[in-house]
């Protein structure tokens, strides 16, 4: 959890912060460029909000950093945030491009086959819950070896 | 015609702030998204004026406004982040920089203090005047060494990153660890984050 904090602080900071840095200079740049008072007072104005806003989301970053202690890079929930990152971007050329009509994820591991152990726990339930909901199908191999897990989902074209 | 180089890790912000200089009439600009090609450009480019962020992907800022300062004193540098200042300005001040300016400022600010960096280079100029008693005074180097610390590096590794010697780098760590009343790295990249200074 922690870790997953760190990463939205930098996501935050990253993106939204930097964002709304560019957006006060593109405001900037209209203020010298408007000869006509009013508007230019408004504009003022909306680059007094957006220094707000900017300062405000520092603030967040701050005490999003700052809730609870924290890990350094390098641990478990960065792969795993990594990982879907990867997985999620895959899937999305798939949509925009192949014209497939089902898509397959596997996934491997070289663990003691506990992955799998698990079946009937909630988090299984709620995986088996969710690929029939796409009207997909789950299949689950274990042995000491490790855990390898299927997913077919078909795509509506 | 006055050469500048704008290090900031995002394009966006590199993009505006390259527009804008070149609406004030700078069109000698080159960029850079890290420490490895700040140096590079550096090296080719020459540049007058510096604009960087503190926060980049392969280090600190303060990294290269130190390298600069180690032969050149006449150019002007200008930090320009979003980090909390009140930390950080001293420690521009110490590596060399010759302003810290946040990116909530106005463009015109930051443009005119590019301007009397660039007319008077051995100014030091920042928005920040608040003194906070308990606030932490890290140098610019022990900043470089924290981000690293935050990246995992090994004190070897730090060593032969910021070319110094492993004593040195030994030498820093502990003066992090007294300034952040830290016991060891992990508890004192906590704090620093806590103090904002890390991100």
């Amino acid at each position: 959890m922690s870790n997953e904090r760190v990463t939205l602080a930098q996501e935050l900071h990253d993106g939204i912060a930097q964002d709304l840095v560019v957006l006060g200079f593109s405001i900037d740049q209209l203020i010298s460029q408007c000869d006509q008072a009013e508007l230019r007072s408004s504009l003022r104005e909306l680059r007094f909000t957006t220094t707000a806003l900017i300062e405000k989301v520092r603030a967040e970053m701050h005490q999003l950093r700052t809730t609870e202690p924290l890990e350094i890079s390098g641990t478990p929930a960065d792969w795993m945030h990594e990982s879907i990152r990867v997985i999620q971007e895959i899937l999305r050329n798939v949509q925009k491009h192949s014209d497939a009509s089902e898509v397959s994820i596997h996934i491997d591991d070289n663990g003691t086959g506990l992955t799998a152990q698990k079946e009937g726990s909630f988090g299984f339930l709620g995986l088996q819950e969710r690929v029939a909901k796409l009207n997909g199908d789950i299949h689950i191999e274990s042995n000491a070896e490790g855990t390898r897990i299927g997913v077919t989902i078909p795509l509506d074209r | 015609m006055t050469r500048l180089l704008v290090i900031d890790d995002h394009e966006v912000v590199r993009q505006g702030l390259v527009l804008a200089l070149k609406s004030h009439g700078y069109q000698s600009i080159e960029i850079a998204g890290n420490i490895l090609e700040a140096r590079a450009k550096i090296a080719v480019f020459n540049p007058q004026g510096i604009i960087v962020d503190i926060n980049l992907p392969d280090g600190s800022g303060f990294e290269i406004i130190q390298w600069v300062r180690t032969y050149s004193r006449g150019s002007a540098i200008i930090v320009l982040s979003l980090n909390n200042p009140l930390p950080f300005a001293k420690a521009a001040q110490q590596s060399g920089a010759n302003a810290f300016l946040s990116k909530s400022q106005s463009l015109q600010e930051i443009i005119a203090t590019l301007e009397f960096a660039l007319e008077h280079p051995y100014t030091f100029t920042s928005a920040v005047v608040g003194i906070d008693s308990d606030q932490i005074e890290l140098t610019g180097r022990e900043v470089d060494i924290l981000h690293l610390m935050a990246k995992g590096f090994s004190n070897l590794k730090i060593s032969s990153t910021l070319y110094i010697s492993l004593s040195t780098v030994k030498t820093h760590i502990s003066a992090i660890f007294r300034k952040l009343d830290a016991t060891n790295r992990t508890s004192a990249i906590t704090i620093a984050r806590e103090k904002g200074l890390l991100l």
